[in-house]
């Protein structure tokens, strides 16, 4: 198979030119790195960890040395030892200022820091090495650089979630247009996507992501989710611009459930349900089968993290489904003994309501917590938008309030509902409430706009009864859960 | 006529080549030679050459020693054979010399020996008086008259032949002969032969007569060329030969006297000429002559059809001027055989061919000449997997539809070290985009000198111990910008075969150009059109924004990629008619037909396109801009080859190119992506630019329906404002 020379491979010969005495210490390095590939290849990181170190102390000229010191920051970031990580990454880039492997230590550390940020600011911080590696590595003294282009990649997907879709949209289309042909090129082009739709080109956003479906290097998880975002476009853009409703079917989901209480959906359309009537929690796939189930009884509330992950909350804990952990809630020593609805936030923090408390309190990844508002005691239910804004549906106030990725308040909308009980935000941040009191679920826009409205009477003439919980999936597909009808009906 | 086209062309075949080589071409020839055997007589020629040399001049003593040593060489000569007449002559003359030297040296005696010898070898020896003293020629005559008499013979018929071994009478039947009694035969062709005894004195002259018989008819046959096979009835009968007293250019004779009267087939060939054949009636016994016949050569004709003005021909390495007649194409007459042709213009490029030219044969190559791709070698210290890869690239390349390839891997590592670059540099470049700065100028400007072709390639191995792979440059002659493709191909028959297809790859093509855009969703189960532009085939053909193209043709249809394929499929059937293809497509309103009208667009390079080599598409351009005669629209080209300079980083040519283009304004594919890359290139150059980049990108920006590299490409509009951020 042809490829262009991508990878940052440290494995250069010339052994030859070098004499056999030289020839023979990079073959021992080499052997020393593979070696300690099949290590850690095998799990046996401690012992990969040691002839890293090994390697380094030995032959640190060779370009092995580069390769090891990069493997070895990753495997003590993957133990949880960040700053001996940090202490090899350093070393590299100071060593080695102008070796491509110190282009890719700036990647890594980006990418340590971006999986360590918790809040704003600190994924702002982790943006910064990544912009370094164009600026340090142009392409003029660097043509070959494959890293680059990731640097690049990772910066836009960064800019991002900072809300900042115009310097993304750079980001990504220069590794599109400035760099090699490489695997990031997918990516890439998928980030442009992506940036030029949060800021409102439709068109050229719907055109670029089919662009990612005809990408012979694009990988399967990402071509999924570009058609995922087709789907959406097309329910939310393209139906309503031709008078059609976003919706245009409603169906039952096959599957026997009592009292379903509680609905979330993953991105891809996997879906949880708590039926109260069963006390359990059904994992179901995107084709709606059923996976598992959990038996839970006082589910507060189910969401899936941006990650995929499904998760639970009870009264006091919130647990992991896929991974089966329990992280008891706890602030300042004291507990959380009655959670009113929660979710993961795209900084992997978890936003909890504590109605014992009348508190909303975020769980960063770090383990630390931190009360947000002291005065949520009316607050339902929250979401996380696709800005990583966080909106939360006050019942009193009939009001859905939003506070954004820098904890700042961002606005919000007030709304006449009769008994409202569950929010729910597509990709492109619409707001949707369900209104128990009226049997409906009003659509707003991202500007708090009203923009629709649906039920009682849904398509193909099913009728809400007592609707409990809504949900949205990637491609805007709508799920109701309605207790009274002991049913899960999908809006297609 | 049989002609094998060759596809292979790693031998001699760039002008360039042959004129480099060409001393060392001539070495090989002479070596190769098969020499014939050495004559003994031709080596001693020189000798008596020199010796006369020197005789003449004012040393003439010293002519001596060179005589003796020629008289010396004959001597031992004549131990193995008998000399023939020529180096009797010269025998004569060396004791004619010798006497003249001892005469004026006073030696009497040895005058008078050399003189003796000499008389013994030619009794009929005459001398020029008017060269040697009146002295000299009295002593001569004196010897003359002491050793040699004369005989007169008068015989019927009267050409007949009078000798006595080598010596002959003159045409008034006087033979001289050294005193004594001789053995002396008569003899004429047709005619039965005489001898008679004759004693010579030094005191008379006697007459002698004699008669022959005639006895059978005689047939001369005369060949303008020598050493023409005869035949008489089909049976050998000699071959022709140069006769006696004939100039060269007289032609050669076999005499035939052995013939009774009646008719014969008379044949005469010869290798490499076309036979002759007669009917030859011999009424009776008298003489007859035939000739001279000039045989005509065989040969047959090469036409060299569309040869370019200006190419040289070669015919197995030889220089060949084909002939031109009016109305006619060119044409090479050639003797029956095998020929490589080279063909090389300095323009277009080298073509070859493998003909077997058979006699009086015409047959036709379409002469298609090719620019040529030199293989600058594979550098790397696993020999093994240098040595396959480069099998592989002269097999897997040699029948590439678009270029020449000329092996020159003798070259690869000079040019390298000229220009001051180690192979592990180029491997840590390709390997690790490392800082090492590459000067791709002065290897390109190397490989021009060394190896001048239209395309460079030099592949270095990724492994000096164990290569699987190795790294491929390709860049192309001065002044096309220098900086390389670099390919990564693995040492098999499929990526050397992918290789392949990138060079023999056409820059100048057109795809459908639908005007819609068209998107998998899956909501439905066709693709969906979420866009239509305003004027093009989609937009006047009824296709809206919503509509779910279900089928194409009554082919259904499920992606937007069978959608393209399948309007790619019809670009050779509809492209020129402007037919229209039945699209079938559902909507809220249900299914219907739309009659779209076939249209296409050009296809303009991308900056990084995978499937391209810039390298190869930037000869292309350059030729296709130089082409008068193109139909390809200037500005298609132009854009192409900004794309070209954009990617090599010069700026400069990037900038002066698309500033001269004159893209369709308000067309997709057009005005906007010239904008578009004239606000790229200008904000690479710099910030004093920044305000008129600025200025290109705007206008892009506004563009809304502008795309890139093809009319139904990416969005400039939206790819626009994302750089003017790095400008505002």
């Amino acid at each position: 198979m042809i490829r262009r020379a991508l990878s940052a491979a440290l494995l250069a010969g010339g052994a030859l030119l070098l004499g056999p005495i030289v020839a023979q210490q990079e073959s021992a390095a080499r052997r020393l790195l593979l070696e300690a590939q099949r290590l850690e290849r095998e799990g046996k990181v401690d012992e990969a960890r040691t002839e890293y170190e090994l390697l380094i102390q030995r032959f640190p000229d060779e370009p092995e040395a580069e390769r090891a010191q990069l493997a070895l920051a990753e495997v003590y970031w993957e133990a949880g030892e960040a700053d001996r990580s940090r202490m090899q990454l350093d070393a590299l880039i100071s060593s080695r200022p102008d070796s491509p492997a110190a282009a890719a230590a700036w990647v890594l550390r980006g990418r340590f820091l971006v999986e360590q940020a918790a809040n704003r600011a600190e994924l702002a911080e982790a943006q910064t090495p990544f912009r370094r590696v164009p600026v340090l590595f142009g392409a003029g003294e660097y043509p070959q650089l494959g890293v680059r282009a990731e640097a690049r990649v990772r910066s836009g997907e960064v800019g991002l979630l900072l809300g900042e879709p115009e310097l993304a949209a750079l980001d990504f289309l220069e590794a599109i247009e400035d760099e090699n042909r490489s695997p990031w090129r997918p990516r890439a082009l998928y980030g442009f996507a992506r940036s030029l739709l949060a800021q409102g080109y439709r068109v050229a956003g719907a055109d670029t992501l089919q662009r990612v479906l005809e990408e012979p290097d694009a990988d399967e998880p990402l071509r999924r989710d570009a058609a995922i975002d087709l789907a959406f476009l097309h329910r939310q853009w393209i139906r309503p611009s031709l008078g059609q409703p976003r919706w245009t079917t409603a169906r039952v989901v096959g599957v026997e459930l009592r009292k379903p209480q509680k609905i979330a959906v993953s991105r891809d359309g996997r879906i949880l349900v708590w039926d109260d009537g069963q006390s359990q929690v059904l994992l179901l796939s995107a084709d709606h089968e059923i996976v598992s189930r959990s038996p839970q009884t006082q589910v507060r509330d189910l969401w899936w993290s941006p990650a995929g992950e499904p998760f639970v909350a009870v009264a006091d804990a919130v647990v992991g489904l896929a991974s089966g952990t329990r992280q008891q809630l706890a602030v300042a020593g004291a507990s959380v003994r009655d959670v009113g609805a929660a979710a993961t936030g795209v900084l992997a923090e978890t936003f909890v309501i504590a109605r014992d408390r009348k508190a909303l309190i975020v769980f960063d990844r770090r383990s630390g917590a931190q009360t947000l508002s002291a005065t949520a005691g009316d607050i339902v239910d929250l979401a996380v938008g696709p800005k990583g804004e966080l909106l939360l549906l006050d019942r009193r106030k009939s009001e859905v309030s939003i506070i954004g990725l820098d904890g700042a308040s961002g606005g919000g909308f007030t709304g006449s509902w009769r008994r409202p009980q569950a929010l729910a935000v597509d990709a492109s941040g619409n707001v949707l409430v369900l209104d128990g009191g009226e049997n409906r679920i009003e659509i707003r826009d991202a500007a708090g706009e009203r923009a629709g409205v649906i039920g009682p009477a849904l398509p193909g003439g099913i009728e809400l009864r007592s609707p409990e919980d809504i949900a949205v999936d990637g491609a805007g597909r709508l799920y109701v859960v309605d207790s009274r009808l002991s049913q899960l009906i999908v809006l297609e | 006529m049989r002609r094998v086209e060759t596809r292979i062309v790693f031998t001699w075949l760039a002008a360039v080549a042959l004129f480099t080589f060409a001393p060392l071409f001539a070495q090989q020839r002479v070596e190769e030679e098969d020499l014939p055997e050495p004559d003994l007589w031709e080596e001693a020629i020189p000798t008596y050459v020199e010796a006369e040399k020197v005789f003449n001049s004012r040393s003439q003593p010293d002519s001596l020693l060179l005589f003796d040593e020629f008289l010396r060489q004959v001597q031992a000569n004549r131990a193995i054979e008998e000399p023939p007449d020529e180096i009797h002559r010269l025998l004569a003359n060396s004791h004619f010399y010798r006497a003249q030297v001892s005469f004026n040296l006073g030696r009497t005696d040895d005058v008078e020996a050399d003189l003796a010898q000499l008389l013994q070898i030619e009794p009929g020896f005459a001398m020029d008086r008017t060269l040697v003293s009146s002295k000299f020629a009295e002593l001569f005559d004196r010897i003359k008259k002491q050793r040699i008499g004369s005989a007169i013979f008068v015989v019927d018929p009267p050409d007949a032949e009078i000798s006595v071994g080598r010596w002959k009478a003159g045409p008034d039947g006087v033979i001289q002969l050294p005193i004594g009694t001789h053995v002396v035969t008569i003899e004429r062709p047709g005619y039965s032969s005489a001898e008679q005894e004759v004693a010579i004195t030094a005191t008379d002259a006697r007459t002698f007569e004699g008669k022959l018989e005639r006895l059978a008819a005689v047939l001369t046959v005369y060949t303008a060329q020598e050493d023409a096979e005869v035949t008489l009835d089909g049976r050998p009968r000699g071959a022709t030969s140069p006769y006696p007293g004939a100039e060269p250019s007289q032609g050669s004779r076999l005499v035939l006297d052995d013939l009774q009267p009646g008719t014969y087939e008379l044949g005469v060939r010869k290798e490499g000429f076309r036979g002759y054949l007669a009917r030859a009636q011999v009424a009776d016994l008298r003489d007859y002559v035939v000739g001279p016949i000039e045989l005509e050569p065989m040969s047959g004709v090469v036409v060299l059809r569309d040869l370019p003005p200006g190419t040289a021909v070669r015919a197995n390495g030889e220089i060949t001027t084909p002939e031109f007649a009016a109305g006619s194409p060119p044409r090479l007459t050639l003797p029956p055989g095998d020929y490589r042709l080279a063909l090389s213009h300095p323009d277009l490029g080298l073509y070859e061919a493998d003909v077997t030219v058979t006699d009086q044969e015409t047959e036709t190559i379409p002469v298609r000449l090719r620019p040529p791709i030199v293989l600058l070698g594979v550098l790397g210290g696993d020999q093994q997997s240098a040595e396959r890869l480069q099998s592989l690239l002269e097999t897997g390349l040699g029948s590439l539809e678009r270029w020449a390839l000329i092996e020159r891997t003798s070259v690869g590592a000079p040019i390298l070290a000229a220009a001051g670059v180690e192979v592990r540099g180029l491997r840590a470049f390709a390997q690790a985009g490392s800082r090492q700065a590459i000067p791709w100028d002065r290897i390109r400007s190397e490989a021009d000198q060394r190896a001048k072709g239209a395309l460079y390639l030099l592949a270095v191995l990724a492994d000096d111990l164990l290569a699987s792979s190795a790294h491929v440059f390709v860049f192309p002659q001065a002044p096309l910008p220098a900086r390389p493709d670099l390919i990564d191909v693995a040492l098999t028959e499929q990526d050397v075969a992918w290789l392949k297809l990138l060079l023999d790859a056409s820059v100048i093509v057109e795809r459908p150009a639908l005007g819609a855009v068209l998107v998998d969703a899956r909501t439905g189960s066709g693709p969906l059109v979420v866009h239509v532009s305003e004027g093009s085939s989609a937009h006047s053909s009824g296709l809206r924004p919503g509509d779910e193209i279900i089928a194409v043709e009554d082919t259904a249809v499920s992606s937007a990629d069978q959608v393209s394929d399948a309007l790619a499929a019809r670009v050779e059937s509809h492209a020129r008619t402007g037919r229209i293809v039945p699209l079938r497509v559902r909507s809220i309103e249900g299914e219907r037909e739309v009659a779209l009208g076939f249209s296409t667009s050009p296809v303009i390079l991308g900056l990084r396109d995978t499937g391209v080599l810039y390298s190869a598409a930037a000869y292309q351009l350059q030729a296709e801009a130089q082409n008068t005669a193109s139909l390809v629209p200037k500005w298609v080209v132009g854009l192409n080859q900004a794309v070209i300079h954009l990617r090599g980083g010069d700026l400069q040519s990037a900038i002066r190119g698309l500033r001269e283009v004159r893209a369709p304004e308000g067309a997709r594919l057009g005005q906007g992506m010239a904008d578009y890359l004239l606000g790229l290139a200008l904000t690479s150059a710099g910030g004093e630019y920044a305000a008129t980049a600025k200025e290109f990108l705007t206008k892009a920006a506004a563009d809304s329906e502008a795309r890139l590299h093809h009319a139904d490409g990416p969005f400039v509009a939206p790819r626009a404002r994302a750089r003017l951020r790095v400008l505002n």
